[in-house]
């Protein structure tokens, strides 16, 4: 064996690659220096360069990829058009006086707003701006509050619209359209087990936070009525998606271009509110998108040690139940998951576990949801968790670690969910059954 | 057969999807080649884009990341000009066999050859996909007529040749074809039939197929960059010719396999087929597909190509004369 | 330094609204196609590709300006932790890195260019030129080459003098939570 082995070299990779990244290293920087580093081990320095020189404009001059900007920018604007305010002061208004009242204000908040949300990070983001500061100034524990904020977003990928399941469509090339409908029951699944996670939280240790204020029915339902508007935008786009108006990418655009209009006719919003939101998305946009190109120049690396197909010959020629394969495989995103951002897992391992998995006769729209569930837990979980460091940029006064402990019990929350999919798969299939004709 | 004798050699053949009727004739030659060599010549087959995206394998080949590649002519219509006359709209070629002959004859013209040759490839083999036909939803379209008003999915030259019929085309991406259909985005797709409407399942949202409308086909390549082919033993380039017309035979064999598949389940699935008679068709062509025959042709004189012959060269072969 | 800095900063402002720009673009593109079929039956032909080509700007433009804001993803437990001496020296290691690979990355997209250039690279249906779009790619890494060389370079300054306030002024802003809950 010598040191260009493939084998060799993929192990290497992967511990350069996990020590660069616990250096500091910038992950885009990290994941393009190592694949490009293992190409030019193995075809010649120039030729890598050229080779990972082609990735940046091949993986963006996409058109499927147009809806992740979009749903970004869906996300700013409704942002700026007040309503993650109104759905979080609508949420904290019903259920504020109970125990744990704001967190669990926090997760229906982000549940409703996962309806106009496609994308985790940013979901992530904006509650970190909304709902973070309330929990701290009412007293509530920073760690479980920055957590809730980290999680919660999660749930933005699972509801539609979001991004990634357009993104694991596209590569499984499966209906969209039935994805995002899939989507719909298991992330308000994952929500409700994030509730009872909180209530059982807060009963054990109530030094956490303190119990809020409680309203009046009239103050309530005049807190809901300000939804309207995230209503109407929900309307629309899915009206739209399951009207036929819009193809799954449409959605994004057609989401924007709605809430725009709300942005509009809404008193207060000014025109520098919407450069705000789509300079705020250009950045984001580039920060995903790095790491998107970055990702797949260290996957094309990968490709070309083989150990993809490998793998993937090997798991099949197993002899053993397809449900331990299964739960093997997922726990090979387990850990994964510690040092991947979610995108950049699914863009590695569906190559190779899209083909076992059909070949293990598993429904693939079912394994789409499991496996979205199974990248959003791995933004939650250290040392690399997209959404943990979502948080820590928009607050960099609360550290990482202190994030990645709050977010701990809501990945106990997902596991179980996780393993309630698998036993019931009608809780993810029921729905988009019902749409084929 | 007598074993080819030679220095080991493996090639990296950068392909995309899942192995698929399309992509049976790297599975051929790679086994054919190293049957033939005892395992001497070696091609490794990296699907699901692996090694490159599909758009960017020329450019892979040109930089030497790999050896062979697929490759798709449409991809980049203006990169290989005279390529593109192979996948005009309409042009009368009615079986894979006659298919075969059109692409031997003419990529053995010199200027086809030297469009390559500039490009830094060797074509080694033209994949025979079955001419594109259109699934849709809603009233089928018998009469040339009908197409007026219809939306329907197709790319560059037949998108052309459509809309001269009154069709509207959007560039919908394959992915999205089946959503689209199904919820009513378009009334019809067009994609190479049968493997490709079964394989992207459109048969479950429609109600019609055209059976021989035959308006075109996207032709893909097999190409080795020009150095690993320049470094390539001369016993292994003469094999390589010896064995693809076995991996012809073999091709075709897959997209009729296809079609006794496929065909039975569309009309279990209550798909209309529509045929057109020749009287239809003549016309069709004359109307729709004569002018963009004539402007490639202009523009390929225009660029001191010579479109007339090559066209002519497309046309008599495919006649038989 | 700072006058590097500065013209830096004032093309990475250009920079990132012409990306902002962009992704409005797009979703006026969207808009008016799913308008233009829905209520008039006539889709606008070639969105597909205009959209394809306006992508790399919306994505990638805003690419040095997000290092300024600090925005790409890091894992800065480790680094932190250290004695400022040491952290400067690993923080110069870090963004080396980061001028080498944008550096390579930049002459890699750059030969791109000159590929696209030199077989007239387009798209299928519009047929539209693709080496402005690859051009712009390759410009856009060259200067987060740059960006991440003065960071080096300002860290490497910091290892000498921990105390250069006129160096610390010039890294992205690094707040504490006091300053945030006040
Ligand atoms: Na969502
Ligand atoms: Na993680």
């Amino acid at each position: 064996m010598s040191l260009t082995d493939p084998a060799i070299l993929g192990v290497l990779s992967v511990v350069l690659l996990l020590t660069l990244v616990g250096l500091g290293v910038r992950i885009f920087v990290a994941a393009a220096l190592v694949g490009f580093a293992g190409l030019a081990a193995m075809r010649g320095f120039g030729t890598a360069m050229a080779l990972a020189g082609l990735t940046p404009y091949a993986k963006t001059a996409t058109y499927e990829f147009s809806v992740l900007p979009m749903y970004l920018l869906l996300g700013f604007l409704a942002f700026y058009a007040g309503m993650t305010r109104q759905v979080f002061e609508a949420a904290r208004i019903w259920v504020g006086q109970l125990r744990g009242g704001l967190a669990l204000a926090t997760v229906v908040a982000t549940a409703g707003f996962s309806a106009v949300s496609g994308a985790s990070t940013a979901t992530s983001a904006v509650f970190t701006r909304i709902a973070l500061p309330e929990m701290i100034r009412a007293g509530y524990a920073v760690s479980i509050s920055a957590g809730v904020v980290a999680a919660g977003g999660t749930l933005a990928s699972l509801i539609p619209p979001s991004g990634i399941l357009v993104i694991y469509g596209i590569i499984a090339e499966t209906s969209i359209g039935k994805l995002l409908l899939a989507g719909f029951i298991p992330g308000a699944l994952s929500a409700l087990v994030y509730v009872a996670t909180i209530a059982v939280l807060f009963r054990l240790k109530p030094e956490l936070g303190p119990v809020g204020q409680s309203y009046t029915l009239r103050r309530k339902l005049a807190a809901t009525r300000n939804l309207a508007g995230i209503a109407l935008v929900i309307a629309i786009v899915l009206g739209g998606l399951y009207s036929g108006w819009l193809t799954p990418t449409e959605t994004g655009a057609a989401g924007a271009f709605v809430m725009l209009v709300f942005c509009v006719f809404k008193t207060g919003f000014r025109l520098a509110n919407l450069r705000d939101a789509l300079i705020e998305t250009a950045q984001v946009s580039a920060m995903i998108f790095a790491i998107i190109w970055a990702v797949l120049i260290y996957v094309r690396f990968l490709g070309f040690t083989g150990l993809p197909g490998d793998i993937a010959e090997w798991v099949l020629g197993l002899d053993a139940n397809r449900y331990v394969i299964l739960i093997g495989i997922l726990l090979v995103y387990v850990v994964l998951g510690m040092f991947m951002d979610a995108i950049g897992m699914l863009l590695l391992t569906l190559p190779f576990v899209l083909p076992t998995i059909d070949g293990l006769g598993f429904n693939e729209i079912w394994f789409g949801i499991i496996l979205v569930k199974m990248a959003e837990i791995c933004l939650i979980t250290p040392p690399i968790g997209l959404n943990v460091f979502v948080v820590h940029g928009v607050r960099p006064d609360i550290p990482v670690n202190t994030i990645f402990r709050g977010a701990f019990p809501f990945f106990i929350a997902d596991v179980v969910t996780v393993i309630l999919l698998i036993l019931i798969p009608d809780i993810v299939l029921w729905l988009p059954n019902q749409m084929s004709g | 057969q007598e074993v080819v004798e030679g220095p080991k050699v493996t090639w990296n053949v950068s392909l995309w999807g899942n192995p698929r009727a399309f992509t049976q004739p790297a599975e051929d030659f790679k086994r054919l080649i190293a049957e033939r060599t005892d395992g001497r010549f070696t091609w490794e087959l990296f699907y699901g884009g692996q090694l490159s995206g599909p758009r960017e394998n020329l450019d892979g080949l040109q930089i030497g990341a790999f050896e062979a590649a697929y490759y798709s002519s449409a991809f980049s219509p203006d990169k290989n000009p005279i390529a593109m006359g192979l996948d005009l709209p309409f042009l009368p070629i009615p079986d894979l066999p006659t298919r075969e002959k059109v692409i031997e004859t003419y990529f053995a013209q010199p200027a086809a050859a030297a469009e390559w040759d500039g490009l830094g490839v060797k074509r080694l083999y033209t994949v025979l996909v079955p001419q594109f036909e259109f699934m849709g939803v809603g009233e089928p379209p018998i009469e040339l007529e009908d197409w007026n008003g219809k939306r329907i999915r197709a790319l560059s030259g037949l998108a052309d040749a459509m809309s001269a019929l009154g069709a509207s085309s959007s560039s919908i991406s394959p992915p999205e074809v089946y959503t689209s259909l199904e919820r009513g985005v378009i009334d019809a797709a067009s994609f190479p039939f049968s493997y490709a409407h079964g394989a992207y399942g459109l048969h479950e949202v429609s109600d019609w197929y055209t059976a021989n409308l035959n308006p075109g086909v996207n032709h893909a390549h097999i190409f080795v960059s020009k150095e690993a082919w320049a470094a390539l033993p001369d016993q292994y380039k003469t094999l390589i010719e010896e064995v693809k017309q076995e991996v012809y035979a073999l091709n075709m064999k897959a997209m009729d396999d296809a079609d006794a598949k496929w065909i039975p389940i569309f009309k279990d699935a209550g798909l209309v087929a529509i045929e057109y008679t020749d009287e239809q068709r003549a016309p069709w062509i004359e109307k729709v597909a004569r002018p963009v025959w004539d402007r490639w042709v202009e523009e390929q004189e225009a660029a001191g190509r010579p479109g007339k012959e090559l066209l002519q060269v497309i046309l008599e072969t495919a006649n038989g004369s | 330094m700072a006058v590097v800095d500065r013209i830096l900063r004032a093309v990475e402002a250009v920079l990132v609204w012409i990306a902002a720009a962009t992704t409005a673009v797009i979703l006026a593109l969207a808009t008016a196609e799913i308008l233009a079929r829905g209520l008039f039956n006539a889709p606008i032909r070639g969105q597909l590709d205009l959209i394809t080509l306006a992508m790399p700007f919306a994505a990638i433009l805003g690419i040095s300006r997000a290092l300024t804001r600090n925005a790409h993803v890091r894992m800065p437990l480790v680094v932190d932790a250290l004695p400022q001496r040491a952290r400067h020296i690993v923080e110069a290691a870090g963004m080396g890195l980061g001028a080498f690979i944008c550096a390579v990355l930049s002459i890699g997209a750059y030969q791109f260019f000159e590929r696209a250039l030199a077989y007239s690279d387009n798209t299928p249906d519009l047929r539209i030129p693709t080496w402005p779009v690859k051009l712009m790619i390759s410009a856009s890494l060259a200067l987060l080459a740059v960006r991440f060389a003065l960071y080096a370079l300002v860290h490497l300054r910091l290892v000498r003098d921990p105390a250069d306030a006129a160096a610390e002024a010039l890294l992205p802003a690094h707040r504490t939570l006091e300053d945030v809950t006040e």
